[in-house]
């Protein structure tokens, strides 16, 4: 259990946890894009002060959020190193070969941190505050449009949800098989390759079955309760969009236009 | 010593240092000697799957002292210490069938041995002794195990852990999901593993007549503590008002209401017949 923040939902009454989830989705979209187009420390600053101020607003500590950042530390560290290491401009400190460690280099590989962590962050605030099921009718919300093209929304949304429905219950069935096959011997990740190949077969094919009968059961169980793929349904969980959304993409929006106007061109 | 396993002052942390941090057990003192045949009770979340998973060092103690064979089991246990108790530990979880992934039903009972270091023939032997006595004919071992009836898939699975002959049997609600005859037949079976060759069994259960049909001992875990860990004729009379009777109990208590009051809380059928005889004779 030591992967529980990322993509996890703690359940809260904040400001942002309250917000709409399909502004939320939008929001960190948009976020994610200004981080892209970021490219000097003002603007990375300024993005870094508004992160700051949704941790407030979520009532997000700093503890859970460097535990959010930590699965991602290695590839964050290796994409440092390879900055550091092979950019070529600037003032040269260090140099073996074609490997140099230059002041652009350097600067380089400090915003590229930045970036992966603004962007974890982002997406870590947007989990953390909103239920699956709330992204789920966030997102039906935000492809709605496309029902015009004749694309069937309502049934990619129930997709959605059902896919979320299940990754706990099948999180939960992985964990009992592994400790069964463990109790059977099997010590994963040892052994020769013919040895690791039939571990990992002892999992996945139970895994398989597993998601093969629930599949089978949902659909008796949808069947029975007078599902029809294409009725017009309603929703028992509403979200309003409010005055505070508005605010809220405004607010966005407006950040977006300034860290375009503070790019080094 | 002599304890084939030994739990002191044990605590199990769920989740510690985070906000979703859960105290599952909490001063577990817990000592079985061989050949003992003993139920776990409580209800669901009081920590009878935690517990039975510190067995075989699926997971390890947060705090406190557990030690199968007088070796210890913590997170530093060498490898092979672990796997040396795991085969000795056999671990039957709820649905076993679960478990089930070879081409045929063969495969799938000799893979326990093999892991634990048997010869291909020598794992093969174990497995078709095995079967056959959980009582899987011999032309089923070439079936895929996929293709089996629920019940038989459940004792193909369970056939798979007793293929490695374990000291110690620990089951979780081995009988859940199957009819009656079904369940009388691995009860059956666990009994016989337990008088024939004195193995320990350690076994989940809501029904509280396996407690008091099979078992010498049982323990009351409630909230994640012991609450009580006795005979079962002493554990019936003590918690008579909080937890469900079995049924020769109940009848006592039948009998109790009309006037005729047993000389002792029968635990089975069989003692609860004798001791109406005995009562009946005496009147006459
Ligand atoms: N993986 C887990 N993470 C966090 N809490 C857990 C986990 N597994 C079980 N628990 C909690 O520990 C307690 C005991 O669970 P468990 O041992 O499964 O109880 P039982 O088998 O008696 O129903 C329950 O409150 C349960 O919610
Ligand atoms: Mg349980």
């Amino acid at each position: 259990m030591n992967h529980v923040v990322f993509g996890s939902y703690l359940p809260g009454n904040s400001f942002i946890h309250r917000l709409n989830p399909a502004l939320k989705i939008l929001a960190v979209l948009l976020l994610i894009t200004w981080t892209l187009f970021a490219n000097n420390w003002l603007n990375y600053g300024l993005l870094a002060i508004f992160i700051l101020l949704q941790l407030i607003l979520s009532a997000t500590s700093v503890k859970t959020v460097f535990r959010a950042i930590r699965p991602f530390l290695w590839l964050i560290m290796f994409t440092v190193l390879i900055q550091i290491l092979f950019g070529n401009q600037g003032t040269i400190y260090w140099q073996w070969g074609p490997i140099k460690i230059t002041s652009v280099g350097l600067e380089m590989a400090v915003l590229i941190f930045i970036r992966f962590t603004l962007i974890i962050i982002e997406a870590t605030i947007l989990t953390l505050t909103t239920s699956p099921n709330a992204i789920a009718t966030g997102v039906e919300y935000l492809i709605s449009p496309l029902k015009y093209l004749g694309v069937p929304v309502a049934t990619i949304s129930i997709m959605i949800s059902i896919a979320l429905r299940f990754i706990p219950t099948l999180v939960d069935e992985l964990h009992t098989i592994m400790n069964a096959q463990k109790s059977r011997g099997v010590s994963f990740g040892s052994g020769g390759i013919i040895k690791r190949v039939k571990s990992i077969c002892s999992l996945i094919i139970p895994i398989l079955v597993s998601s093969f009968r629930h599949a089978d059961n949902l659909a008796d169980a949808l069947s029975a309760s007078g599902y029809e793929a294409n009725a017009t349904r309603s929703s028992y969980q509403q979200f309003h969009w409010t005055i505070f959304d508005t605010l809220c993409l405004v607010v966005v929006l407006i950040l977006g236009i300034l860290v375009i106007l503070m790019r080094k061109i | 010593m002599d304890y084939q396993i030994n739990l002191n002052n044990v605590d199990y942390l769920y989740a510690p240092n985070t906000p979703f941090v859960h105290l599952a057990l909490h001063g577990i003192n817990l000592k079985v000697k061989k050949g003992e045949f003993l139920t776990i009770i409580g209800s669901t979340g009081s920590g009878k799957s935690t517990l039975i998973k510190l067995l075989n060092g699926l997971q390890t103690a947060t705090r406190g002292i557990v030690e199968i064979n007088g070796i210890e089991l913590n997170s530093k246990t060498k490898k092979k210490n672990l796997q040396e108790i795991r085969s000795q530990v056999g671990m039957i979880f709820q649905s076993p069938e679960k478990q089930l992934f070879a081409d045929t039903v063969l495969d799938d009972v000799s893979f326990g041995p093999l892991n634990f270091g048997y010869s291909k023939k020598e794992s093969e032997t174990l497995a078709k002794k095995t079967l056959l006595s959980v009582g899987i004919k011999s032309e089923l071992f070439n079936r895929s195990p996929f293709e089996l009836s629920g019940g038989q898939m459940r004792r193909v699975a369970i056939a798979g852990v007793l293929a490695m002959q374990p000291q110690v049997l620990v089951l979780d609600e081995p009988t859940v999901g199957l009819d009656a005859n079904g369940k009388k037949n691995i009860l059956e079976l666990i009994k016989k593993l337990n008088v024939k060759n004195k193995t320990t069994i350690i076994m989940v259960t809501h029904d509280m007549n396996v407690v008091s049909e099979y078992s010498n001992r049982v323990v009351y875990l409630n909230k994640g503590q012991v609450q009580a860990d006795i005979i079962p004729k002493q554990f019936f009379a003590d918690y008579q008002d909080t937890v469900i009777l079995p049924d020769a109990v109940k009848m006592y208590k039948l009998l109790k209401q009309h006037g005729i009051v047993l000389d002792e809380l029968p635990m089975t059928k069989n003692e609860l017949i004798k001791l109406i005889m005995q009562k009946s004779k005496m009147v006459r």
